[in-house]
């Protein structure tokens, strides 16, 4: 084998192995059935208001995931597949006061980043807003996650 | 006709690329950093506030750590919360198979 040869399938291998998740969105207007066979459960897509977005993909592990939305926060999230995780434990400081709390969390992927959405839980130290509520969103930009991992 | 240390030379070479190779699919050591600007929302009670602040990313053995070392809370509805114009900072980390999960 010539090594030009070679040098072509290793990088045509490399290109096929970090080929991303396939994600298909249904615009209004769209035939908006599937088929999902396969082993395992696929929740109900409920349909609730106006302007409904669907959103279904198959993860690089080939599965099937979804997500509903109706705001145009969701419809950003071009990429976007079902979040993960239940809860997240962090410490913030407010106004010069440290504080713990455990939130519910949220991991959504989204065309420009991670979007973490942490409900609001209590805050608990000694400052003045123990036993207050905090939340936190924030999206972490893809470039600061793949520049590490 | 190759000598011997030609060879070896070769060798080392291909050695490299593979190592090279290996440890770009496998991303930053661990406790490698990168920080960028960040907006983000933080609510206390019912009061949403906007904080915009460098946020420091590292890759730890666990996950990502996020560390947000300062930023001011500034009300995005008026009247302002009582936290407007409070200092904030957060630190929290991402479990690592949330990030093998996306990335």
């Amino acid at each position: 084998m010539k090594p030009r040869t070679f040098a072509c399938i290793i990088l045509l291998a490399a290109a096929l192995g970090a080929a991303p998740a396939r994600s298909q969105v249904f615009t209004s207007g769209d035939d908006a059935s599937f088929d999902a066979t396969g082993t395992g459960a696929f929740g109900p897509l409920a349909v609730a208001g106006t302007n409904n977005l669907f959103l279904l993909t198959v993860t690089s592990t080939g599965n099937l995931s979804a997500q509903t939305g109706t705001s145009a926060t969701t419809t950003a999230a071009a990429t976007a597949s079902a979040g993960t995780g239940a809860t997240l434990a962090i410490t913030p400081s407010i106004a010069g006061f440290s504080y713990q709390s455990v939130n519910g969390v949220t991991y959504t992927k989204t065309a420009t980043g991670l979007l973490v959405v942490l409900s609001p839980a209590a805050l608990t130290g000694s400052g003045p807003l123990a036993g207050h509520t905090g939340g936190l969103t924030i999206e972490i930009p893809n470039a600061s996650i793949t520049q590490l991992f | 006709m190759r000598t011997p240390r030609c060879s070896c030379f070769g060798l080392c070479l291909c050695l490299c690329l593979c190592l090279g190779a290996a440890s770009l699919a496998a991303g930053a050591p661990v406790g490698s950093q990168t920080s960028q600007l960040n907006t983000f929302s933080v609510n206390v009670d019912d009061f949403a506030y906007r904080v915009n602040a460098t946020a420091m990313y590292t890759r730890t053995a666990g996950g990502l750590g996020v560390s947000i070392p300062a930023g001011n809370m500034f009300s995005v509805v008026q009247p302002a919360g009582p936290q407007n114009n409070q200092a904030y900072s957060v630190f929290f980390t991402i479990p690592q198979d949330v990030i093998d999960r996306f990335f």
